[in-house]
């Protein structure tokens, strides 16, 4: 069996069954459809999905996340120190605005593996930033009353104590 | 980029789902479901062309989003070229803000925190801390911090004032007291800590403390004291004071804290220069001249608050751990004192609260293997030599020597409660029980006693060994002692029976250890022997050492001997595979103590080595080599050094932590 999927544009896309129970939510909608709309799920190839928040470019790159991990189990939240293996970093790639759009669609198709992928993703992006860094990268614009100023004057000699410690 | 959704291919709304009879499906491509559509996250809204578009181009705008996307591409592609870079400027000025997205305003509150969870850094979230307001509150988050917590295992070391903060704020937290999900950190914080608002008689008394508890400020505190194990730290007193440098804290050890009126302290800086074998050298304190002879340093105990020294000239000197300021000497013992345990204060709440007491068994099946490692960790004897007191409203001494009689001393008055008399010769081990009045002891005269100190009565005799008890262990009620008569003995302590009898050593056993688990015993015939309890026949011997092995310590995780060669042993449990072999000094090793982060070594060649459990290299040396280390004892953020320095016996005390200044944010 497979399905559909149609993503906010209207692309169509034909998955396997095994790669479509890795989305969440299409999960839900497969299995209990004739609870929610009170006929029965049909069995045949016919059965398609609209998904309207998500774009097409996305789901096409959250699809190859599915088709990769249909056979196997991926991290789930609390494995200790999480170490994603080399295929998912390069997949996440370094593109911030596209693992936003990434981490936005797994919380709402409810992919956890996904999500946890896309944190780690903008965690790593992230790394290494100083604060005017993120502000550019995002576009940001620094808003800090004055007594924060002074506040963060301090916090910065303490972190630059333990940056480089006599 | 949203679209008006113009020409949709199946508009089907999943609202009004078409009244149909289970039969009557619609045929392919008909059914087209749809998730419930949340409300879509907050972006920035894309400029709507305002300016009225002719119509060639109005028609070719509606039929671009259902190209195929190779053409849209395309089409992109070939019209750049056609623009000037007036066209560039307003395009880039209209794209950038859609690339970039402020994601910790943008996206609900949950998903940012989980994105900032996974910065391994510290420092990045520092930085991120400084972008902008927003940024700033939520880096303020008190569950991200706890995370971080977690994520550096700085949440095992919370101290028991720091616990009851947190309970105590939980507790108001759940009366709807405090609601905001940021940090309690800041003024208003503060506010709340004062609040006139009515505790009930179960809520812990909140001790005084100028910050009401953060796990942000935690984490920044253990961060940095971990930081200055490595490369800082400072020396926070020397007893008595170098004759040749300034004493750092010029008077603070001459004004003892807390001193009640009446009961005499000896002030006096040479505090180690005492008559050995002179039962009334301390009636006179004044009148002592400086001595020549050395005292040795016999037994330390330490807790956060408390530094315990015995001495073999019959003192035990109490410091306050935090001032290093001398806060009591304990006079009474007749002679050398050998050995002495501490017992923290409890407050009687918390220990009814928190450290509610349970008779562990030996280990046989648990529900889980989480529960056991807590009841596991609960039980350990403290390598600092300090118990979890029994709801004791001060700390307690409990200490014992050649003139076999173990006391038990309330610190804060200075007031030797009992003498309990039996042992018929020198007492040479002592420990006590965790969240219990009870101490046990070992004797040359080959037995070990159980006491009460809190009514002071004898409880058991534990007799079977046939020569001096040398060392002795205990977890939870349970106790282990090794002997000159080559054996190893486990007791219970509530019935005094001999549990186990673990043979096998050719020679006297100087040092033992005990998980629940496995029981570890070091000896004079140079081997390490790691029984299980319950089966004194299944042993495993280590002979990493070439002699007399007089230093054990055992982890939840790792299991670290010392020898006579000088030499440092560390394996892994439970496989007991060695990882590091550490040369660690010339001459024996004297004391030896691992935490999950170093391995501390002293030794008789009188230095103090700091090693990285992990990678089991040498961070530093902790002390100017001096002749000789008598003890080292070291806790989370200080390290205690009794050692041999120009003939005379010093103590040095090593803060780690943080000056307050430098954490008031």
């Amino acid at each position: 069996m497979s399905i559909t999927l149609i993503s906010k544009e209207g692309a169509q896309f034909l998955v396997s069954k095994p790669v479509a129970d890795r989305i969440g939510v299409v999960r839900d909608c497969a299995y209990g459809a004739d609870f929610w709309l009170g006929y029965a799920v049909a069995t045949d190839d016919s059965m398609g999905i609209t998904l309207a928040n998500v774009t097409s470019s996305i789901l096409s790159k959250i699809l190859v996340w599915c088709e990769h991990y249909k056979d196997m189990e991926p991290l789930v939240d609390g494995d200790s120190n999480m170490e994603f293996p080399e295929w998912d970093m390069a997949y996440i790639g370094h593109d911030m605005n596209q693992i936003l759009f990434v981490l936005e669609a797994a919380d709402y198709l409810h992919i956890p593996g996904l999500l946890l992928l896309a944190c780690k993703g903008i965690a790593d992006v992230l790394d290494g930033r100083n604060p005017r860094g993120i502000c550019d990268l995002l576009g940001i614009v620094m808003d800090f009353s004055h007594r924060q100023e002074v506040d963060m004057d301090k916090e910065n000699g303490y972190w630059r104590w333990f940056l480089h410690p006599t | 980029m949203p679209q008006p959704r113009l020409a949709h291919p199946q508009p089907t709304s999943i609202a009004h789902p078409p009244p149909q009879a289970d039969g009557a499906l619609p045929p392919s491509h008909s059914l087209p479901l749809a998730p419930p559509t949340p409300a879509p996250s907050p972006r920035p809204t894309s400029p709507e062309p305002s300016s009225p578009l002719l119509g060639a181009s109005a028609s070719f705008l509606s039929t671009f989003p259902h190209l195929p996307a190779r053409q849209q591409r395309a089409f992109l592609t070939s019209l750049v070229p056609l623009l000037s870079s007036d066209h560039l400027r307003h395009l880039s000025t209209l794209i950038t803000p859609l690339l970039q997205r402020d994601f910790l305003r943008d996206l609900p509150i949950e998903l940012a925190l989980h994105v900032l969870r996974f910065v391994d850094d510290p420092r990045t979230l520092a930085r991120a801390s400084q972008v902008s307001r927003t940024w700033r509150a939520l880096l303020s988050d008190e569950h991200m911090w706890r995370e971080m917590c977690r994520r550096h295992g700085f949440d095992s070391h919370l101290s028991t004032a720091d616990v009851l903060r947190i309970r105590h704020q939980e507790f108001l937290r759940q009366q709807g007291g405090f609601t905001s999900m940021c940090s309690f950190s800041g003024p208003s914080g503060s506010d709340y800590i004062h609040s006139p608002r009515p505790m009930p008689a179960l809520t812990p008394p909140l001790p005084p403390q100028a910050h009401p508890f953060s796990y942000r400020r935690h984490f920044v505190l253990s961060f940095l004291t971990d930081a200055n194990w490595r490369r800082g730290g400072r020396l926070l007193i020397t007893h008595p004071p170098s004759p040749s440098s300034p004493p750092p804290m010029a008077g603070a050890d001459l004004a003892p804290l807390g001193a009640v009126p009446g009961i005499p302290l000896l002030p006096q800086p040479h505090l180690f220069h005492g008559q050995p074998g002179h039962p009334h050298a301390h009636v006179h304190p004044a009148q002592q001249a400086p001595q020549t002879t050395e005292n040795v340093v016999t037994s330390l105990a330490m807790d956060d608050d408390y530094i315990v020294v015995g001495l073999a000239n019959c003192r035990v000197h109490v410091y306050n751990a935090r001032s290093g300021a001398l806060f009591r000497t304990l006079v009474g013992h007749e002679s050398g004192v050998w050995c002495l345990g501490l017992a923290s204060a409890t407050p009687k709440d918390d220990f009814i609260v928190g450290g509610a007491y349970r008779a562990p068994g030996l280990a046989v099946e648990r529900d889980s293997q989480e529960a056991w490692n807590e009841e596991q960790r609960r039980n350990m004897a403290d390598p600092c030599g300090a118990s979890r007191g029994w709801g004791n409203a001060g700390p307690v001494v409990v200490s014992g020597g050649c003139d076999r009689d173990v006391r038990v001393w309330d610190v804060e008055s200075g007031e030797c409660k009992h003498v309990l008399a039996g042992h018929s010769s020198t007492i040479r081990c002592l420990k006590l029980l965790h969240d219990r009045p009870i101490a046990v002891t070992g004797s040359r005269d080959g037995t070990l006693r159980v006491w009460d100190v809190e009514r002071g009565e004898s409880m058991h005799i534990l007799a079977g060994h046939q020569h001096s008890v040398r060392c002795l262990e205990v977890w939870g009620n349970l106790v282990v002692s090794g002997s000159y008569d080559c054996t190893a003995r486990l007791w219970n302590v509530d019935t005094g029976e001999c549990l186990q009898i673990y043979r096998g050593h050719f020679h006297q056993i100087y040092a033992i250890a005990f998980d629940g688990v496995r029981v570890v015993t070091g000896s004079l015939d140079s081997t390490v022997r790691v029984w299980q309890a319950r089966n004194a026949d299944s042993v495993q011997m280590l002979t990493g050492h070439t002699s007399l092995v007089g230093q054990l310590q055992l982890t939840s995780t790792h299991l670290a001997t010392g020898g006579s060669d000088g030499r440092v042993m560390l394996y892994s449990l439970p496989s007991l595979t060695p990882l590091h072999r550490l040369l660690a000094h010339d001459n024996s090793v004297t004391c030896l103590q691992i935490d999950h982060r170093f391995l501390v070594s002293g030794g008789n060649d009188g230095r103090v080595k700091l090693y990285d459990l992990k990678t089991g290299t040498l961070v530093r040396e902790l002390t100017e080599p001096c002749e000789a280390i008598w003890r080292v004892s070291f806790g989370r953020e200080r390290c205690v050094v009794l050692c041999k320095r120009d003939g005379r016996t010093v103590m040095e005390v090593l803060n780690f932590r943080p000056e307050e200044e430098e954490l008031n944010w």
